[in-house]
């Protein structure tokens, strides 16, 4: 059989372990650390319990922004971007000079890209048609 | 206002005009990468067959579509792309850029420009693959697409809109069929497109080479995806020389198509499908193996006036092993083209180039791409050769044999002469009707079999200089009891002067 994927068995741990009593949950992870070192993908650990963070904070409805901008942001606008979001929302703040300026937020599968270096390119694209 | 204000002032309107906005896009991660091939996550509302770029001004195509991944190939360069990498959705269906200006150059199999003669300014993009034309747009082919070779005009004619499929061993001269084909397309208002899959470069650019040299570049298009690049370019290459045929054949061209070789395409999509984890089948080929071919081939089409009447014939290659024309990828082509040119390797040894197997060649079009006079004297041809086959055989152990047995094996063998030709030499269809009547109606009897090729050199010309106009007649598809009887008259005035 093909191995899962580490997203795969992130789920596979949340559904297991979704209202197991405290004392009881030692050996339910115990239980599924065996049966991940009987398909032989103990080495892939690190990614699932970190799908299994990502899958648990979806499941309690917080999301979790990747904000790229040019230069580090202020707090004010940090909380700004945080709203626009919902309430629920956690952040990693990454800095990219290569941006020029504007934001790029990833939410998920989707990007906001509202970078400069973006719609500099966008533009470069239009007066080029133009000129063909 | 000078012309260089007229751009800045257009350009400023441009920036003023601009608008800010801000783009969402879908993206997904790749998860693995090998031998050209990326699983991603993410990537949720892909479309199959959809473009992907990835970083690095990398493209890909979007092939399986699974519950957690998307499986996809890289075109080009993959070394660069890791785990982890971000691949964003293009929306765009592959395809590629097309326009006049493609005419003279020669591509590679995302229509980039590969020749050094510059950029190629190409408005218009068509996908690469593409519903073929339906029954409606069609009309049954009727025009014939000469291809300069006596023995295929004759005898198994190619129409315009016609699949002839071109088979044989390696080095049976396969290629050099179809390049003899394009290069009897000039001034025939025909647009050529050649294909190389999986080739050889230096083989490619000796044919550029030859093109060049007869003058034939002027309508041909090469797309080439060579034996260095990656499996995905030669999988892609035969559609997207199709999509460039079709530019043409929707603006009311006639076009030509050579596929050179079908077999390499079925290797790379065999060598992509596995490494996509589909499941093999016969051969190790994937289940629609045949579907590749089909899909391509039934793109090949003769469009009724009412759709701009532009046609694409379509020469595929299929390279076979060992003379085995019933292994896999072989039969499926052969039952999806309109008839097809057997080449043999035992043939072409003996010295009969092109190495045609009469026997085994069709062409299930027939006689509707063939003008008149070609019918007319083709059908005694066939005869006759089908009687020589009969008796060669027999013949070799014969010692004395009767005096017509004798003539029809005479006749036999003079007929094969003529239709053994020299490579790049395409000969116009009316010098081939000539031809054919003169050693139909016996012209050739007497001449030793030594010389039957300087007899054929000495008649071509004769017609040339003193009887330009019946070939003239002959071009224009006249055929009459009155006509037969001045070439009849001109073939004796040409045996008395000999």
């Amino acid at each position: 059989m093909p191995k899962l994927l580490p997203r795969q068995y992130a789920r596979i741990l949340h559904e297991v372990t979704k209202g197991v009593q405290k004392q009881k949950l030692d050996s339910v992870i115990e239980t599924f650390i065996l049966f991940l070192a009987k398909e032989r993908v103990l080495h892939k650990i690190e990614f699932i319990i970190k799908e299994f963070i990502a899958i648990s904070k979806e499941a309690a409805g917080v999301k979790t922004l990747k904000v790229t901008s040019a230069r580090k942001l202020s707090k004010e606008t940090m909380d700004k971007v945080c709203d626009a979001f919902g309430a629920a929302v956690e952040m990693e703040a990454q800095v990219d000079p290569e941006l020029l300026g504007g934001l790029v937020v990833q939410d998920g599968y989707t990007v906001l890209d509202a970078s400069v270096k973006r719609q500099l390119e966008t533009l470069k694209q239009k007066l080029v048609s133009f000129t063909k | 206002m000078s012309y260089t204000d007229q751009v800045i002032e257009s350009l400023k309107k441009n920036i003023a005009a601009f608008q800010k906005e801000v783009h969402t896009e879908e993206v997904g991660t790749v998860i693995e990468v090998r031998d050209g091939i990326t699983r991603m996550s993410g990537l949720t509302n892909c479309q199959a067959q959809e473009m992907l770029e990835f970083p690095g001004n990398t493209f890909g195509i979007a092939l399986n579509l699974e519950e957690e991944t998307v499986g996809a190939v890289i075109l080009g360069e993959f070394k660069h792309i890791k785990e982890g990498d971000t691949v964003k959705r293009t929306g765009r269906i592959m395809s590629v850029p097309v326009s006049e200006k493609l005419i003279g150059r020669v591509v590679n199999a995302i229509g980039e420009p590969i020749d050094g003669k510059g950029d190629i300014s190409s408005k218009e993009w068509y996908p690469v693959e593409r519903v073929a034309p339906g029954v409606m747009t069609r009309e049954p082919v009727n025009t014939p697409m000469q291809t300069g070779i006596k023995a295929i005009d004759a005898l198994i004619p190619v129409g315009r809109g016609q699949r002839e499929l071109i088979i044989g061993d390696r080095q049976t001269g396969k290629t050099a069929v179809a390049i003899d084909t394009i290069l009897n397309q000039k001034g025939q208002d025909v647009i050529c497109v050649y294909v190389a899959v999986g080739q050889k470069e230096s083989k490619v650019a000796r044919i550029v080479k030859e093109l060049e040299d007869n003058g034939a570049m002027d309508y041909t298009i090469v797309v080439m995806a060579g034996a260095s690049e990656p499996a995905p370019m030669s999988y892609l290459a035969p559609y997207t020389g199709c999509a460039i045929a079709e530019f043409f054949a929707y603006n009311g061209k006639d076009v030509l198509v050579v596929y050179d070789d079908l077999t390499k395409q079925a290797w790379a999509y065999r060598e992509m499908s596995l490494l996509l984890r589909r499941p093999p089948g016969r051969e190790a080929y994937p289940g629609d193996v045949f579907y590749l071919h089909s899909r391509l081939l039934e793109r090949a089409c003769n469009l009724n006036e009412k759709h701009g009447g532009g046609s694409i014939t379509a020469l595929p290659i299929i390279e076979t092993q060992a003379g085995d024309i019933s292994a896999f990828v072989p039969t499926n082509v052969i039952s999806i083209t309109d008839g097809q040119i057997y080449l043999e390797a035992d043939l072409f040894y003996r010295g009969i180039r092109p190495a045609l197997n009469v026997g085994l060649s069709v062409s299930r079009v027939g006689g509707a791409a063939q003008i008149k006079p070609m019918k007319k004297v083709a059908g005694s041809l066939k005869l006759s050769l089908a009687q020589f086959r009969e008796l060669e055989a027999f013949a070799q152990f014969a010692s004395d044999l009767d005096p017509d047995t004798k003539r029809q094996i005479d006749r036999g063998q003079r007929v094969t002469e003529l239709l053994k030709q020299l490579q790049y030499q395409p000969m116009p269809v009316a010098h081939q009707v000539v031809v054919i009547y003169a050693v139909n109606n016996g012209f050739f009897d007497e001449t030793a079999l030594e010389q039957v090729k300087e007899a054929e050199q000495s008649l071509v010309s004769f017609f040339e200089k003193s009887k330009a106009p019946l070939l003239a007649r002959i071009r224009d598809k006249e055929w009459s009891d009155e006509l037969e009887k001045e070439l009849k008259s001109a073939c004796e005035e040409w045996k008395k002067m000999k």
